[in-house]
């Protein structure tokens, strides 16, 4: 009877288990923390994960094998049943925005669209150093411009002469090199994890030492009196010439 | 003839009146010249376009179905792709592109190598009725290739059907998609048709999909396990709207009728087909000869109930004409999409069409019964 009732139960609990759903990793944004520190991606399997980490602005979008939808977009720690009361099943909704679709239509809402005869190039968000420029010190600070539908930045940058190009993650619009192991460094800023390179505009940089520094120094000094008499303060000066004459010092 | 057999009489001979006015219209347009213009505007246009245009419906996201764009990489790393993917045991791996000539030994032997693989299906095309494949280095298998032709109707850019086998020399050849359906054992041979309407699930973005450079820089990818994954273009960089390479166009399009670029990946569109015949939901299509005849019968009783109208108020019947219709077309659009999302594709436009002729034309026949009264005495629901 023992043996009985033990095999029932198995019969009976073993599916329960198992039934458990399986969450995939459909869409991430920003940075989202699993297992061990790392970083939550595309494809992941979640169930492995005991909790994950959300940052501020971050995005996860999981799928089960249903096609149900789970969705997280707040700052948080979340466990596995946390999100599995995320669920959002597909509805039903062809009479309501069939509806919506003609009112729309009636009232003639469309969004005005611009439309240019041209080619768009300037995509750059990298605002320092500027393009072809040389900075005082090895260690440099890079920075960009924000974007404010976007959560995570992709910096890439390399030596000039190397293939590959080292990429770092990050939701700031700066980031602080130390020391670069040559003097004259491609950098770019992209929005997307795994942008074509081969596309995204590069900035160039190279770094000099004081006494090249001194030097080149020399030949704005007439331009760097005129500045001063006009009453510009030595931080407004260094700023002008680095924008203009593309010799700056260090942020 | 009682009023009420008159009122059937009307009606018959209205119907057969909008018939023929219909058909004359038809011809004018299709063979002069100057009106075929519009004939060639409407002729790739469903009303039925905006279910999938306007996203009415969602539906849930297959994660069985991946997609890797291979966008312009070169033969050695889409092989290392392939092994990279193959190391996570997906179903099937399939291979949307074709290896038309030799580039350099180096890749095209570890190109080779990944190919052989025994759940790698690759393609092919016609054209014409030649068949174009991979160079014969690498090998081309029929039984593991599948064709890549996605032809749309006669005089239509749009794609809305999917042919997945035909018979030829005596030999059945298979789309890509059908044998990529076929090599996952999800589908048994006796089961595929030869041509089926798509019902689009969704555009890239209803499809976990992968860049060729996060395939190559991670070594574990969980869901791609038992999956098949489809390798293609989705555009450099992945996604990119104004790369139109192998994009064309389907019901997705933002634009329903009119100039518009391209919408969709041919990756896409197979991966569209493929959950159809992964999930067996299949649509049915009312043929040609059904649409004309629930045409007629619509038609009729929309005149039935029109001029009974007509006779109990005719300056109503004038003033309220133009509301009608209108309100008769979006509730026949309606029951069009209802209709799609119960399965039962129905081309909406020729019911639209008639019944608005319909209706238009009880104002004509009114006309004609009045001169054959005058002449014949002949009665009619509408005058006595």
């Amino acid at each position: 009877m023992a043996k009985l009732f033990i095999g029932l139960m198995f019969l009976f609990i073993t599916p329960v288990i198992f039934a458990q759903e399986s969450l995939y990793v459909f869409q991430v944004k920003g940075n989202v923390e699993g297992k061990n520190k790392l970083f939550v991606q595309k494809g992941d399997k979640l169930n492995e994960i005991p909790s994950i980490k959300l940052a501020e602005g971050a995005l996860l979008n999981c799928i089960d094998e249903s096609g149900n939808s789970y969705t997280i977009n707040k700052k948080g720690t979340y466990t596995y049943a946390d999100i599995l009361k995320k669920v959002k099943k597909p509805k039903s909704q062809l009479t309501v925005t069939y509806l919506r679709y003609l009112w729309n239509e009636l009232l003639g809402v469309k969004g005005s669209t611009t439309t240019i005869a041209g080619v768009f190039r300037g995509d750059v968000l990298m605002s320092y150093p500027p393009d072809s420029a040389f900075v005082l010190n090895k260690g440099v600070r890079l920075q960009w411009s924000s974007d404010s539908e976007v959560t995570a930045y992709f910096v890439f940058y390399k030596s000039e002469g190397d293939e590959e190009f080292k990429k770092i993650e990050t939701k700031n619009t700066h980031l602080e090199i130390e020391e670069f192991e040559k003097t004259s460094i491609e950098w770019a800023v992209s929005t997307k994890p795994f942008p074509n390179l081969k596309n995204v505009p590069l900035f160039t940089f190279t770094t000099i030492d004081s006494n090249e520094w001194k030097d080149k120094q020399k030949s704005f000094k007439p331009l760097k009196s005129d500045l001063k008499r006009l009453s510009f303060t030595s931080e407004e000066i260094d700023e002008i010439i680095c924008e203009m004459h593309k010799v700056c010092k260090n942020k | 003839m009682s009023e009420k057999q008159l009122l059937w009489r009307d009606t018959t001979l209205c119907t057969i009146l909008t018939t023929i006015v219909a058909g004359l219209l038809y011809l004018a347009f299709v063979n002069i010249s100057f009106l075929n213009v519009f004939t060639k505007a409407f002729q790739d246009f469903e009303f039925t376009d905006i279910f999938y245009s306007k996203s009415l419906e969602n539906k849930p996201i297959n994660k069985n179905i991946i997609l890797v764009n291979i966008g312009k990489s070169n033969r050695e790393d889409i092989s290392n792709a392939i092994r990279v993917i193959n190391n996570q045991n997906p179903k099937v791996i399939a291979v949307d592109a074709i290896f038309k000539e030799l580039k350099s030994p180096k890749s095209d032997s570890l190109l080779k190598n990944t190919l052989k693989s025994s759940n790698v299906v690759y393609s092919y095309y016609f054209e014409g009725d030649s068949m174009v494949q991979n160079h014969n280095f690498f090998k081309p298998n029929l039984k593991k290739s599948g064709y890549l032709n996605v032809n749309p109707a006669d005089g239509q850019k749009t794609i809305r059907d999917a042919k997945l086998f035909k018979t030829q020399g005596g030999d059945t050849l298979f789309s890509f998609v059908a044998k990529v359906a076929l090599a996952s054992k999800a589908i048994s041979k006796k089961q595929l048709k030869p041509e089926i309407p798509i019902d689009y699930s969704g555009n890239i973005e209803s499809f976990i999909h992968f860049d060729i450079a996060e395939v190559l820089n991670r070594g574990e990818i969980p869901i791609m396990k038992n999956a098949i994954v489809l390798l293609g273009y989705l555009g450099t960089p992945i996604n990119n709207l104004n790369d139109i390479e192998d994009k064309h166009y389907t019901p997705m399009n933002s634009a329903i009728a009119g100039k518009a670029i391209p919408d969709t990946y041919g990756i896409v569109i197979h991966a569209n087909v493929l959950q159809m015949l992964l999930e067996n939901k299949h649509l049915f299509k009312v043929s040609k000869t059904g649409t004309v005849f629930i045409s007629i019968l619509i038609c009729f009783l929309s005149i039935f109930v029109a001029m009974k109208f007509n006779k109990r108020n005719p300056f109503a019947f004038e003033i309220l004409l133009k509301i009608f219709q209108f309100i008769l077309s979006i509730i026949f659009v309606y029951m069009a999409l209802v209709f799609l999302k119960l399965g039962v594709l129905i081309n909406i436009t020729l019911i639209i069409g008639l019944t608005l002729l319909g209706l238009e034309l009880i104002n004509i026949y009114k006309s004609i019964m009045q001169f054959f009264k005058e002449k014949y005495q002949w009665r009619s629901y509408l005058l006595d």
